[in-house]
């Protein structure tokens, strides 16, 4: 008896260290580009990164907000500006029609909804070349410039969001009890009122994980950036952190800086709402 | 009650129909409600009857037919449009606001020119009414079930409705406090002179509150009454097993040369029916245990069976008592001092049985009616 | 009921307005657009596209050889077939020994793992190519350290993957691999949830093995999840494009190329190719090969609901 106990214990303690291993070195390329962030990148080249640093610099740091040539100050809040429009407008015509989805019944439902599923299947280089064109055309005959403007590819952002949102807040909303909105209705209100007052109140932890989730999704984007964004004071901070990157020579100092600055904030929003974020994927994956 | 009006019809349903997909939920309804009248839906589930009273609220359109609420064709119009007020059988108290902002929020979404004040003073008249006061500023979440019920019904006052509409609003209570709630919600309407119609399954709610109550099955309506006439006179083997506790015995019964037939017992000399087969139908309240076979009264059939088993339930017993496969109930107020297995007559009153056609299940006459006492 | 969207468009018709002028229309222009050469309308782009032979923009190689470039299609098609199983057997295994054996600070684990579907794709491509540079990435120093480039003859294997054709593509697939376990360990994890305990405890009591309990007992359950992942993975590995733009701009020599990145191409040399047809007849082309395994996914999350 003794025996089996001993070797269950050893068993799992061998399984831990396993998969804290594993963990570890699952992590080690972000402990790795972190190093060579604040190391000389000679040095990391010399003695490698894997060591207690003894004289941490921040200039890689400084170098790559405040240089012009890099200028990730300005790309950061750039993708702040597009990252915020391109996630409050979605969010809002969605929920809007995510609820006439839920509580309205009519002939051509299912014909719309599934046209919102189609949307969602569809990659985004199926949408960028007419969209090009018509922000070229736009300023032609209208003089107003969508393209290489952080308000033209906001409106991208959130036409491709809406779609997805739409979906995930009906799930939502089919979860709120319909005996709710049926005492709504008899008390008085019409449905705006009950959006409005009731639906989304209820549903803020659903609307916040929407949101987080968009937001991150407008600000990791790349694709839309290179294709809409011309001239390097309207690059967001992905399409910067690009440039860093030379066609040749990569000084890593720099990039790994650049990579760190540009990941934050994605990595403080998922630590602090790590919660949303795994409910809202789990759902995704779960429910199929 | 001799009010001018108070008679008329009020909430009138008429030819009402209304399917889902291919399942018809309610089929020709007609209804009368009067204006202060405490009227019950009653039936199984599946019957139609909240359907019907969704109909009532304009939370449903009907397919054809009409609805009038206070002379006026309310058919389809919107909910708010119908003066009409509701409570749920999950109560569906909006969970992010205060009880007080619960009970409010009939004010003040409407445009009703009401201040502050107003709102104010009309909250806490109903609170006190219900006797919530105390728990104007807890969240729904904050309250027990019987307390989330009065608040329910504190919002479904607060704006003096013409009509109450009740789905099932005591069925989430446990036991004790569904029959408090019961006398309370009874004393409620008579007070307050509301037009109630009041969705139930449960037959002895309907039966202790309704003025007047109407059983459904199946989408339609079987049969509208007084409790007492439901209960005296059904007109359906429906609603006479439906409506009773325990339920009304049904005895298949065969007519040949004038004698009806059955397992426990023959009625010679019976006239006047035409039917072969029907239903003859008992309460277990109107069986009586004959002591003394002698001493059976003129007028009284008598059954001969074995004691299945005695349910004790305090102030009475249940009497089960098998005839060849079949098990009957009675109801009596003393034990029979008999054990299981033990022979057993029960006796009743022919003015009690009631025959039912075996195809429609509608009531056909009283046994009353077709038998000749040989004395 | 009828009245209640004619008296509610708002919830309707801006959202619909703006999803047609910016994803509807688009979608529709750009069939019409791969049909379209040199402002003509012929179907010749997409032979044009498919039997490219120019490995910087090639969909499928004429001759495959052992090493890539095979053509941007094909490159994704591998990408599926490796990507795929090995996340899926690693993820199960994970999850089954998180689970079922007690590893203390789990959730802090697999909060970890998921930090890869979190950050910017262009970045995570970076950090592969980090990984595996020569002088400071760890994959080429474990290659060495290992004198797995001497044991298995592929002298490559200690230097910066990207550089070399044979190696670029998969450098970027083990890359994947690395960056979307957290994903999959956390579906999978939450299916293994969903198991009842009393089924493991019997398997046990039965006397089986880890082994068979994992894949008898666990993984027939997990069937449906198991499915999910695959499809999700699927979807991900044909869209794929920040990764490999950021990692190795699909080079050296048109050994890394994907479909979007090939689509790209296309775009932004739209003079050259006679216009954004060609473009526009690759996007298509990854539409259409992408429709297949979404339109399972949605029919099977409607099928749920």
């Amino acid at each position: 008896m003794k025996i089996a106990i001993q070797r269950i214990k050893w068993t799992n303690i061998f399984l831990n260290i396993l998969i804290w291993g594993f963990a570890v070195l699952w992590i080690s390329p972000f402990i790795g580009i972190f190093m060579t962030s604040v190391l000389p990148y000679r040095e990391v080249i010399l003695y490698g990164w894997l060591r207690i640093p003894f004289d941490i610099s921040l200039s890689n740091y400084i170098t790559v907000l405040t240089d012009p040539l890099y200028d990730l100050a300005k790309g950061y809040k750039n993708s702040l500006i597009v990252a915020s429009i391109g996630t409050i407008i979605p969010m809002f015509l969605a929920a809007l029609t995510a609820y006439g989805f839920t509580y309205f019944n009519f002939t051509l439902k299912t014909l719309l909804f599934g046209l919102i599923l189609f949307m969602l299947t569809v990659p985004q280089q199926l949408v960028v070349i007419p969209l090009f064109k018509l922000y070229i055309d736009i300023e032609k005959t209208f003089g107003i410039q969508l393209i290489d403007s952080l308000i033209g590819i906001s409106l991208l952002h959130s036409a491709w969001g809406i779609s997805w949102l739409i979906f995930f807040f009906k799930n939502y909303f089919s979860l709120i009890p319909k005996s709710i909105t049926d005492a709504a209705k008899v008390d008085g209100a019409s449905d705006l009122t009950i959006f409005f007052r009731i639906i989304l109140p209820i549903a803020i932890p659903g609307v916040i994980a929407g949101s987080l989730i968009q937001f991150t999704w407008v600000w990791n984007d790349l694709f839309y950036a290179l294709i809409f964004l011309i001239s390097p004071d309207k690059y967001v901070i992905t399409r910067e952190v690009l440039n860093i990157k030379g066609q040749y020579h990569v000084d890593w100092g720099l990039l790994s800086a650049g990579s760190i600055i540009a990941m934050t904030l994605p990595l403080v929003i998922y630590i602090l709402f790590n919660k949303y974020f795994i409910k809202g994927v789990v759902g995704w994956g779960v429910k199929a | 009650m001799g009010r001018e009006g108070m008679n008329e019809d009020y909430i009138k349903l008429i030819n009402i129909n209304k399917k889902f997909g291919k399942t018809i939920a309610v089929r020709d309804v007609n209804l009368s409600i009067k204006r202060e009248e405490f009227f019950a839906l009653l039936g199984p589930s599946g019957c139609g009857k909240t359907t019907t009273l969704r109909i009532i609220a304009g939370l449903e359109y009907p397919d054809s037919g009409k609805v009038f609420i206070d002379g006026i064709d309310v058919t389809y119009k919107e909910p708010r449009e119908r003066d009409v007020a509701m409570v749920f059988q999950d109560y569906a108290l909006y969970p992010h606001m205060t009880v007080f902002d619960n009970i409010a929020f009939p004010l003040t979404i409407r445009k009703s020119g009401l201040t502050k004040i107003e709102i104010n003073e009309k909250v806490h008249f109903v609170a006190k009414l219900l006797g919530i006061e105390e728990l104007l500023e807890r969240k729904p979440r904050q309250l027990s079930g019987g307390q989330q019920q009065r608040v329910a019904l504190a919002r479904a006052l607060v704006r003096n409705p013409k009509v109450w509409l009740m789905d099932e609003p005591l069925s989430n209570l446990d036991a004790l406090l569904r029959v408090q709630m019961r006398a309370e919600l009874k004393k409620l309407q008579k007070d307050l002179k509301i037009a109630t119609v009041y969705v139930t399954h449960d037959q002895i709610e309907a039966l202790t509150m309704a003025d007047r109550i109407a059983v459904m099955d199946k989408g339609t309506i079987i049969q509208v009454g007084t409790p007492s006439e439901i209960y005296n006179n059904p007109n359906n083997v429906f609603v006479a097993t439906f409506i009773g506790s325990p339920p009304m015995n049904i005895l298949e019964c065969n007519m040949e040369d004038d004698i009806i037939k059955y397992a426990g017992f023959q009625i010679k000399k019976v006239i006047g029916i035409t039917t072969n087969k029907f239903y003859l139908g008992i309460r277990p309240e109107h069986l009586k245990i004959v002591n003394n076979i002698n001493e059976v009264a003129k007028n009284e059939i008598v059954i001969k069976g074995k004691i299945y088993v005695i349910e004790p339930l305090g102030s009475e017993f249940i009497v089960n008592v098998k005839i060849n496969d079949h098990i009957i109930k009675a109801k009596t107020l003393q034990s029979p001092q008999l054990l299981s297995g033990e022979e057993v007559y029960l006796s009743f009153n022919v003015n009690n049985a009631y025959i039912f056609d075996r195809n429609s299940g509608k009531y056909l006459m009283k046994l009353i009616d077709i038998y000749q006492d040989k004395n | 009921m009828k009245s209640d969207v004619r008296k509610n468009l708002i919830f309707f018709i801006p959202t619909f307005s703006f999803l047609a002028l910016f994803v509807i229309y688009p979608i529709i222009y750009t069939f019409i657009l791969s049909f379209e050469s040199e402002n003509v309308y012929t179907s010749n782009n997409y032979y044009k596209v498919l039997s490219e032979s120019n490995p910087l923009l090639m969909l499928i190689a004429k001759n495959i050889g052992p090493s890539p470039p095979w053509g941007a299609l094909l490159h994704n098609i591998v990408w599926v077939l490796i990507h795929a199983p090995v996340t899926i057997i690693l993820s199960l295994v994970i999850a089954y020994i998180i689970k079922y054996y007690n590893i203390k600070g789990s959730s802090l684990i697999k909060a970890l793992l998921f930090l890869g579907m979190v950050i910017p794709p262009v970045i995570a491509g970076f950090i592969i190519r980090f990984m595996f540079d020569e002088n400071i990435g760890i994959i080429p120093k474990i290659m060495k350290l290992l004198s797995l480039d001497i044991i298995l003859g592929i002298p490559e294997l200690s230097k910066t993957w990207m550089n070399y054709p044979s190696l670029a593509l998969f450098s970027l697939i083990l890359g994947s691999i690395w960056l979307w376990l957290g994903f999959s360990i956390t579906i999978i994890s939450a299916g293994m949830e969903a198991i009842p305990k009393s089924h493991i405890e019997i398997a046990k009591v039965f006397g089986a093995s880890p082994f068979k309990i994992l894949f008898k007992v666990i993984v027939p359950e997990l069937k449906p999840v198991i499915l999910t992942v695959f499809i999700l993975t699927i979807l991900w590995d044909l869209k794929l494009f920040d990764i490999v733009y950021a990692s190795t701009g699909g080079g050296p020599g048109g050994s890394s190329t994907v479909l979007a990145l090939i689509m790209y191409q296309y775009f932004i040399h739209a003079s050259r190719y006679g216009g954004y047809g060609m473009s526009a007849t690759v996007a298509v082309i990854l539409t259409l090969i992408t429709l297949f395994p979404a339109l399972i996914y949605i029919y099977r999350s409607l099928k749920r609901s």
